[in-house]
């Protein structure tokens, strides 16, 4: 009785990376259609946890607020006069803003924002929430 | 000399590896640049009284002294006396508003969970003002 031995590593070496070549395409395909793409914020904020029925994105108009309140508008550190002219000289901003504050920050930090904006015509503000 | 070239071609066999390579460091991008977070958001449409006398004529004014203690017409109150309260009001008018008003120091998460809470009774008509310094 012969057994064929036969050597053609090439072709087998191939054919185990197979699957794994398949694996990989198909985690990039995933990643590339189910993600969404985020910029690094200027300070890491936790938002408050609050499931809402307002779905939402947080990529326009975000105006950061730190736990110890510090306030950053288009990767710009600023002061609440600051962040008032700024929204007052861009018109476009005015349709809407979104406020990514922190969930241990102080409320009236943030309520005061909430006024500045709306002194400066701001119609639409929205606060960001995390689901849990 | 002409050199025509017949018959059969040589079969090339392009490398996969280099392929395959890419495709890991685009996974890998892929990986670390996208975010699956979920966000909401609260409307924080702007109310016409900005006067918190004025909006105490028109709604109930919660003040929350501390995280769990709250103040309805200086009176300490708990959450479940709140809503009764507020549902007594809004039998009477069901355009009730409620003013949020939280002390210094009070947490952005305690006033979400309060407006959340309270968006079950009065809907998107929640206020908030800042204590007056």
């Amino acid at each position: 009785m012969m057994i064929d031995l036969s050597t053609d590593t090439n072709n087998n070496e191939f054919e185990s990376i197979l699957p794994l070549v398949n694996v990989v395409f198909l985690l990039l395909i995933f990643f590339m259609l189910a993600g969404a793409f985020t910029t690094p914020d200027l300070f890491k904020v936790t938002p408050p946890i609050a499931q809402t029925d307002n779905k939402t994105s947080a990529k326009k108009g975000i105006i950061l607020v730190n736990k110890d309140g510090t306030i950053a508008f288009q990767n710009k550190t600023l002061t609440t006069q600051q962040l008032g002219s700024i929204i007052k000289s861009k018109q476009e901003n005015l349709k809407g803003l979104k406020i990514k504050a922190d969930g241990s920050t102080d409320s009236i930090r943030v309520i005061k924002i909430i006024d500045v904006l709306q002194n400066h015509g701001v119609k639409q503000i929205e606060l960001l929430t995390m689901v849990e | 000399m002409i050199n025509f070239e017949t018959g059969k071609r040589k079969k090339v066999l392009i490398s996969l590896t280099p392929l395959i390579d890419v495709v890991f460091i685009l996974l890998v991008f892929f990986m670390l640049a996208t975010s699956f977070t979920k966000w909401n958001s609260i409307n924080l449409s702007s109310s016409e009284a900005t006067d918190i006398v004025e909006m105490e004529k028109k709604g109930t004014l919660v003040q929350i002294v501390r995280t769990g203690v709250y103040k309805v017409n200086n009176t300490i109150m708990s959450i479940p006396q709140i809503e009764q309260l507020i549902e007594t009001k809004l039998a009477q008018n069901s355009n009730h508003n409620i003013l949020l008003q939280p002390s210094k120091g009070i947490p952005l998460q305690e006033l979400v969970n309060l407006m959340k809470r309270f968006s079950k009774q009065v809907g998107s008509n929640i206020s908030l003002a800042a204590e007056e310094s």
